[in-house]
Order: C-alpha cells, then sequence, then structure tokens
C-alpha cells in the first residue's frame, strides 16, 4: 500500500488551508502531524480518507485502501451502548467486541448508551470501534481529547497492541511522546 | 402504581366526554330538532342505521375508496421524497408540484377529480392529492435531519446500506412518518368525503350525508359524523401499529443488533 500527495492544496473559499503539500506513505510507518489549531490538520485527514477534494494537486491512493478513523468528534451513535457502536462498524462477535472495549473502559460501561458516558469515556469506545475494523490506515484525530495521563498511556498501548499491522496516522495537540517511532509531518 | 396511573387516565377520558355530552344536550336542549339534533336522537338513529346494508355498504365502499388513495399517495409519497433526497434533480423538479399540491384547496382538487374520473372514484384522487404532499414532505424533511456526520463516519467504515438505513435512517425518519400517517389518515378521511359529497358516488358516506342534508335528518347527520370520526380515528391506530410493528421487526431483525441478545 502507497499513497502519495503531490503538490496538494487545499482552500475554502479565499482560505488557503493547505498549501502545496509532499507526502507519501507506505505500509506500517507510524505518522504524527504536527501544527498549531487551525493549520489544516482535520483537513489533510479528510483528504486522506476522501472526504475532501484537493483544491490543487493530486492524491494516489488505491479504492481498496480501508481506513479506520477516530474523527475529532467521537461520531458515536448516542442511543446504543459501547457494544452496539462498535458492531455497527465490524462483524467480531459480542464477546471479541467485550474484550476489545474492556481494554479501555469499565465493563459495566459496555452496555450503557453512549450518549450517557462521559466524554473521556466516549472517547475510548470511539477509539476501541477504530481498532475493531479490519483496516489498512488507522487515522486518529485527536484521540487523547479528554483523557488524563494515564488513560493517554494506556490507550497508546491499546492502540499499538491492535494496530501493529496498520499505518497509524495521529494528529494530536497531545505532547506526551506515545509513538516515539513515528514520522512527523509539520503544517505551517 | 401503573395500574392506578392507568385508571385515572380512563377516569380523566370519560370525564371529559361526560362533559361534552352535557354540553351537546344542553345545546340540543335549546335549539331545534330539525337543525340540532341531541346525543339520545343521534344514538337512535345510529342503532336504526346499524341494522341497514346500507350503512354497511356505505362505510365499505368509502373505507375502500380513501384506504386505496392513503396508500397509494402513501407508497409514491415515500418513493418519491427517497429518489429526491437521493437524487438532488428529482428533488428539485418536484418541489414546485408539491408546493402547488400542498397549497390548492381541496375543492379544487374535487372539481378537477370530477371532469377526468367518473364521481365513483373520485375519493381516491381526493384522499391521494391531499395525503400525497404530506408524506413527502414529512419524510423529505426527516431524511434532511439525519446526522451527516454519522453519515460520514458510516461511509469511512464502509457499513452496508442496510446496517445505515437501520441504525441511522430509520431511528430519525419513523417519527415523521408516524406523524405523515396520523396526519394523512385524518386528511384523507375529512378530504375523501367531502369529494363524496360533491361527487355523489353511489352507496358511499358522502352520498348518505347529502341525502341527510337534503332531508333536513339532522340526527342522522351526526349519526354519521360520528361514525366518520370513529372509523377515522381506528384507521389512525391501525396504520400506526403497522408503522410501529415494522420499525419494531425491521429493528429486531438487526443481525448486528440481535447478536447482543445472545
Amino acid at each position: 500500500m502507497e499513497i502519495r500527495f503531490e503538490q496538494v492544496s487545499k482552500r475554502f473559499g479565499r482560505k488557503m488551508v493547505l498549501d502545496h503539500i509532499d507526502w507519501e506513505i507506505h505500509d506500517h510507518e507510524i505518522w504524527r502531524i504536527e501544527g498549531a489549531s487551525g493549520l489544516g490538520k482535520t483537513t489533510l485527514l479528510r483528504l486522506l480518507m476522501g472526504l475532501e477534494r484537493p483544491s490543487s494537486g493530486q492524491i494516489i491512493t488505491s479504492e481498496s485502501v480501508r481506513f479506520a478513523p477516530v474523527f475529532q468528534e467521537n461520531r458515536l451513535l448516542p442511543m446504543q451502548n459501547a457494544i452496539e457502536n462498535v458492531r455497527f462498524v465490524c462483524d467480531l462477535d459480542t464477546e471479541q467486541i467485550r474484550s476489545l472495549l474492556c481494554e479501555l473502559i469499565a465493563p459495566e460501561d459496555c452496555e450503557q448508551p453512549v450518549g450517557t458516558l462521559s466524554g473521556g469515556m466516549q472517547r475510548r469506545v470511539a477509539i476501541a470501534r477504530a481498532l475493531a475494523v479490519p483496516a489498512d490506515i488507522l487515522v486518529l484525530d485527536e484521540p487523547f481529547t479528554g483523557l488524563d495521563e494515564t488513560n493517554i498511556a494506556r490507550t497508546a498501548q491499546c492502540i499499538l497492541k491492535h494496530a501493529a499491522d496498520k499505518t497509524i496516522i495521529l494528529s494530536s495537540h497531545v505532547e506526551v511522546n506515545v509513538f516515539p517511532q513515528a514520522k512527523y509531518l509539520r503544517l505551517g | 402504581m401503573m395500574h392506578s396511573m392507568a385508571h385515572k387516565h380512563v377516569l380523566v377520558r370519560l370525564t371529559v366526554i361526560l362533559f361534552w355530552v352535557t354540553v351537546w344536550s344542553v345545546l340540543a336542549a335549546y335549539l331545534p330538532d330539525v337543525l340540532f339534533a341531541g346525543p339520545l336522537d343521534t344514538l337512535r338513529c345510529l342503532l336504526r342505521q346499524i341494522q341497514t346494508t346500507t350503512f354497511w355498504m356505505s362505510i365499505l365502499h368509502s373505507l375502500c375508496k380513501i384506504t386505496i388513495g392513503f396508500v397509494l399517495a402513501f407508497l409514491f409519497g415515500a418513493m418519491l421524497a427517497i429518489a429526491g433526497y437521493y437524487i438532488r434533480p428529482i428533488g428539485i423538479l418536484l418541489e414546485p408540484a408539491i408546493q402547488i399540491m400542498k397549497t390548492v384547496p381541496v375543492a379544487c382538487f374535487i372539481v378537477v377529480a370530477l371532469i377526468w374520473l367518473s364521481s365513483a372514484h373520485i375519493s381516491v384522487l381526493v384522499a391521494f392529492f391531499v395525503v400525497f404532499p404530506a408524506v413527502y414532505i414529512n419524510l423529505m424533511q426527516g431524511l434532511q435531519q439525519v446526522d451527516r456526520s454519522l453519515l460520514e463516519m458510516a461511509q469511512v467504515f464502509r457499513v452496508p446500506r442496510r446496517k445505515k438505513i437501520k441504525a441511522l435512517y430509520l431511528p430519525q425518519v419513523m417519527p415523521y412518518l408516524l406523524s405523515s400517517c396520523r396526519l394523512g389518515v385524518g386528511m384523507a378521511w375529512k378530504a375523501g368525503i367531502a369529494g363524496e359529497i360533491i361527487g355523489l358516488p353511489d352507496l358511499s358516506i358522502g352520498d348518505q350525508l347529502y341525502l341527510a342534508k337534503l332531508y333536513l335528518n339532522t340526527d342522522e347527520l351526526f349519526a354519521w359524523t360520528i361514525v366518520i370520526i370513529c372509523i377515522s380515528l381506528l384507521c389512525e391506530k391501525i396504520v400506526v401499529r403497522i408503522l410501529r410493528s415494522a420499525e419494531t421487526r425491521w429493528q429486531g431483525g438487526l443481525a448486528w443488533k440481535s447478536d447482543l441478545n445472545k
């Protein structure tokens, strides 16, 4: 698998958000996208997943590349519990989902409608959902928002364990160096 | 606790009904019989009517025609709303037609329907024209309320269409669909009977109402009105029940949800 950004620019109206980006992504790489807020980290990830089109330049990729995203917002089904939310995107059986979820949240929270869980717990459900799907690239947009240091370390470990065979692309403000082997793409 | 609450609810409803029947009786006592029949006269007339074949034939005729009009409007309204939602040009193309159907008075539909069709089918067309825009507009509104960020999430995760419909579209659209059905059933009966009163198809409720008015049989007029209200409410309950059970079956059939109950 290889994805190539060639001179990719993205503008919204008059505002240039990304300016002539060149980027190559290969199998099993870990990328960390750095840049201050508003510099286009989320836009870059949206371009990568095909949710936006570049204003100029091109993105060379394959249709078969599968993404497992953790969006900046959790985008969970609020009336359904954590297990149902994970089940919505994959074909794992209940026990497999429960065991994955229990690495990140308490077992009793798995049965609660996610709308009633705290922000941090919802974030971890969203991460578990992304880890549950068979994908080539795990896209993490600010995955540690709302998590304390202990939970950041625990979640990062869980990500590395379940996404060992995947390419990981992380955009995060958090200064904690959770993936020391990561390559850096600096915006702005 | 629940039992006593239900009892209280029934008691309140009975009290309300009793209050309005009393108001009706008082009004009837002061107004001439020919203009305003009382509850007892109406009840006596209704009991008399029930024993005639004409009564049941008229109900059957109107019920069939209005139901056909309603079902056709529901199916076409739902299909075109879905088509208009997914294929934008269809939605844009249909918009003026829906607006016209929504604003044109029922009487105009009836007159046009009388030109196009024999009076026997008038209630089908009138019910259709009245219910169709209500179903279309409500369903379209429901579809437009579906959370775009969740649709985007489902798109990236490549969630199958069936799961998307069940988990994202159906819960959002169902309240709109139920409200359009509730509204639509009442509107179909009102407009359908109005069409029959003007078109006078043989052996229909509209025909019976017209005859009652012609001979100034106010008790018969009131009796038929009660019959219409009862049938309309019954139809509404049946339609809502059908939709609710379809929703339950649909949701219950979720492979990814039913698996959780193992």
